[in-house]
């Protein structure tokens, strides 16, 4: 499934058209990216996050709509999910992109382990389930996410660590088996090893699970190393829509809309100003292997 | 003068188990911190390093061993509130640590509690709130804070209460880099303006750069101790604690690995002056 977004705009507050969360946003995240989102707080990241799976509604899709003559309406179209239309079944799109919010751990509530992950299944699926389909349901997405079943069905989530809580949280919403799993600051708050361990996870739920990754980050080296293609939100509008070894050419404009860039972009940097160029796709890997062409091309 | 001294400290959540040394969530932690000094705390999640800072002012008590504070112990319960007024906290989550729904009434809150008069109330907020360069915001409403203007407003909160010593358990991890910016600078310029004595708890390894000196836990004991250099260029034994270079240090980590001769560097100045010394060595 792809999602193909065209002139997004959307205000909070629709009296004061000034404050506009979102301003004529277009643009394709195509099926089997690793899709990453940047901007600074208020930039209206979350706010698209949330149009893609109509937790906002564009304004065709409202019970009360009556149509404007003259007026170029928003369309989401997600795979053959029309978010404009509001007879789209909302529920089967829900369960098809899944969204994982940021501190997802603070959203768990049931007694078990196996209980909370069972709560989205239980919701959106369209035939009652066998207690023994949903075990399996369960399982599978638990041991997808790296935890051990049978250790922590009947724990409770609040005896878990951070980090297996996140895990859990993470459980709780690909149980759908959603093709897009969008996720808000999924590494946040988290030590580095933690950091490294859910990056680790999102890359295999990717091959294996997940056809379509998003990620909403503030960390630029995690966004270089991870994505294939990065959208850099600012005051609401789409500012770049660039793979990684593109948009950190762009380092003064990034930097001027108050954003940060990765570690090796910055190093580069200050190689060039000693007179020293380096072509890279920005992942450390690559900068180092580079970096070391260069130093043994004169040996 | 010691600003803080922990004397063979041990700590358990529960009650001890006969023979399970597992339990203990701080374990034989001897360490002191000297009046003005900046020390860092570093270590993975669980490994110890919050209920470290909570023994360090009384939150919790120590099961075993004792905490000083300028030399006062926290055993006794009489001496609890002196050394609170001593020793403040800021915490991780901006939205946990707001009382009220404007900014001065949220800073009024602690000397109020200890029964500041009035007037000297009206100075100390205005002094906290220019320390952590927030004083237009003094009417504003703490709702429509950033994250990172909420965990000032908590720091000038705590400094309205004139501690000698502060302790900031994982202050920025809720943050964004530019609010982590913004709550680094002014740490940096209380210890250094000011003489507060700090400690910094935290797993961002760029934070600790900026300490005097750094404090590796693991499995609630003291595994590491140095100046942050020392402690980086230890990288092999920080992995082991499951603690991770900085992406600076990954990079430079790669090259050295790939057989540049790369010098330690830990800005990415640093390390651009020594590639370049290396590229231009080999072509010589």
């Amino acid at each position: 499934m792809y999602i193909e977004v065209e002139r997004l705009s959307y205000s909070y507050n629709p009296t004061s058209p000034s404050a506009y969360a979102l301003k004529d946003v277009s643009l394709t995240i195509e099926e089997g990216a690793f899709f990453g989102i940047i901007g600074h707080t208020g930039s209206g990241k979350s706010t698209f996050v949330q149009h893609l799976n109509a937790l906002i509604t564009l304004p065709t899709a409202e019970k009360k709509f009556k149509p404007k003559k003259g007026v170029a309406y928003p369309s989401i179209r997600i795979g053959d999910f029309d978010l404009a239309d509001k007879h789209t079944d909302w529920k089967a799109l829900r369960s098809k992109v899944g969204i994982v919010f940021q501190y997802p751990e603070y959203q768990l509530f049931a007694e078990s382990v196996k209980e909370d992950v069972a709560f989205g299944l239980k919701n959106f699926s369209q035939t009652p389930l066998t207690p023994e389909e949903t075990e399996a349901h369960v399982k599978e997405a638990l041991t997808a996410v790296g935890l051990n079943y049978e250790e922590v069905k009947d724990a409770s989530p609040f005896d878990l660590s951070g980090g297996q809580k996140r895990r859990v949280a993470i459980a709780g919403v690909i149980v759908t088996k959603p093709e897009i799993l969008v996720l808000d600051e999924p590494a946040a708050g988290l030590d580095p090893l933690g950091k490294r361990e859910i990056m680790g996870l999102l890359h295999s739920l990717h091959r294996s699970w997940c056809k379509t990754i998003v990620i909403v980050s503030h960390d630029m080296d995690e966004i270089g190393e991870n994505c294939t293609k990065v959208a850099v939100f600012a005051d609401g509008e789409l500012k770049f829509l660039l793979p990684p070894s593109e948009l950190f050419l762009h380092d003064e404009e990034l930097e001027a809309l108050g954003l940060d860039i990765p570690t090796t972009a910055k190093v580069r940097r200050a190689l060039k100003e000693r007179g020293i160029s380096v072509d890279t796709d920005f992942t450390s890997e690559d900068f180092a292997r580079q970096i070391l062409a260069l130093g043994g091309r004169h040996v | 003068m010691k600003a803080l001294e922990f004397k063979n400290v041990s700590f358990s959540y529960r009650k001890a188990e006969e023979g399970k040394t597992s339990s203990f969530a701080v374990k034989g932690v001897n360490f002191s911190v000297e009046e003005g000094e900046f020390v860092a705390v570093l270590g993975h999640n669980g490994s110890g390093k919050s209920t470290l800072a909570r023994l360090a002012n009384g939150l919790l008590e120590a099961s075993d061993g004792s905490v000083e504070v300028f030399g006062v112990p926290l055993s006794e319960q009489k001496n609890l509130f002196s050394v609170r007024k001593n020793v403040g906290i800021v915490f991780q989550n901006p939205d946990n640590q707001t009382v009220a729904s404007i900014v001065e009434d949220d800073i009024a809150f602690g000397p109020e509690n200890i029964g500041v008069p009035r007037e000297e109330i009206g100075v100390r907020i205005e002094e906290s709130l220019a320390a952590v360069g927030m004083s237009e915001y003094k009417e504003r409403m703490t709702s429509a804070l950033s994250g990172g203007q909420k965990q000032r407003i908590a720091i000038a909160g705590v400094l309205a209460l004139k501690p000698k010593i502060m302790i900031l358990d994982e202050s920025t991890a809720m943050l964004d880099p530019k609010g982590r910016r913004e709550i680094m600078q002014v740490v940096k310029k209380l210890n250094k303006e000011e003489g507060m004595t700090i400690l910094l708890i935290t797993h961002f390894m760029e934070e600790a750069l900026m300490a005097d000196r750094a404090i590796v836990m693991n499995r609630g004991e003291i595994v590491m101790q140095g100046t942050p250099e020392e402690i980086f260029e230890r990288h092999d034994e920080l992995e082991t604690y499951n603690l991770a270079l900085p992406p600076i240090g990954v990079l430079w980590k790669k090259l050295e690995e790939g057989g540049m001769p790369v010098g330690y560097a830990l800005t990415p100045e640093d390390l651009a002056e020594e590639i370049a010394k290396c590229i231009s060595k080999s072509s010589a």
